[in-house]
């Protein structure tokens, strides 16, 4: 995946290629309710993506059917939207932010 | 809907999955795949569950994110339906194989499921309703998609329950 087009003019000496304004703050992905995702189908697509057990894959399952979300994982921006997309691949309605 | 005696999908000792599908159930599948495909190629606006926003508060960076997948989402969908109209007819089909027709049937319902705009515990279909036809074939979508789900769930490698600490 690439990351978006960078917005300042100048580029300075930063280790870092992400670009937001606060680099240090971890991206959160997460996967929203919705009425037309089987529950099985949800938790087989997080145990498939990101290689969780069962019982966790269906505990975030289960807070994103009663409280309507859940953060499935978190990291720098380029492994969140890659996992966004992947995310997005299978159909979940999933976004990331920075948390 | 029909409910057939024998598990539609089910993983066999060698690694294989076997469908066991009617031919009606088969002909009804390639020809919901043909309008899902008709609508990909219009980009029709019940399409919209097929794309969500991945930056909820930030339209621009959406905007760029959407550049960046949105063919490539479109490219998946086409390959998965082409990965059930080549298997169609076949008793049994690999788990990549099997995994096309998840993805495609789950689309089929997303977008059926947006054009009905259900809700999480739909009434049991009135077959005087004229959406009863479509009701119907959300549920049998759901129905086989369950059993993709189950089947495949055989095969996900074992995990510990320390694992997933992403």
């Amino acid at each position: 995946m690439c990351p978006a087009p960078m917005t300042a003019p100048v580029e300075i000496d930063e280790p870092t290629h992400d670009e937001s304004a606060e680099p240090d703050k971890p991206w959160v992905v997460i996967v929203w309710n919705d009425p037309i995702n089987l529950m099985g189908y949800v938790t087989y697509v997080l145990q498939k993506l990101f290689g969780y057990p069962l019982t966790k894959a269906e505990a975030l399952m289960l807070d994103v059917h009663h409280k309507g979300k859940a953060v499935v994982s978190t990291g720098g921006r380029e492994k969140a939207e890659l996992d966004v997309f992947r995310l997005h691949e299978h159909g979940l309605w999933a976004t990331m932010q920075q948390d | 809907m029909t409910l057939l005696p024998r598990r539609p999908f089910r993983r066999r000792r060698d690694g294989r999955f076997e469908i066991n599908l009617s031919t009606d159930q088969r002909e009804f599948l390639r020809s919901y795949l043909d309008q899902l495909r008709d609508l990909l190629l219009a980009d029709d606006p019940n399409l919209r569950r097929l794309f969500p926003a991945a930056y909820a508060d930030d339209p621009e960076r959406d905007a760029a994110y959407q550049q960046l997948v949105h063919g490539q989402l479109i490219e998946a969908r086409f390959a998965a339906i082409e990965t059930v109209e080549a298997t169609l007819d076949a008793t049994d089909v690999t788990d990549g194989e099997l995994t096309g027709w998840m993805q495609s049937i789950n689309a089929l319902r997303l977008v059926l499921g947006t054009v009905l705009d259900v809700s999480e515990e739909p009434p049991e279909p009135d077959p005087s309703d004229p959406r009863f036809e479509p009701y119907v074939l959300y549920e049998e979508l759901g129905w086989l998609l369950g059993h993709i789900v189950m089947a495949l769930s055989e095969a996900l490698p074992p995990v510990s329950d320390d694992a997933g600490s992403n």
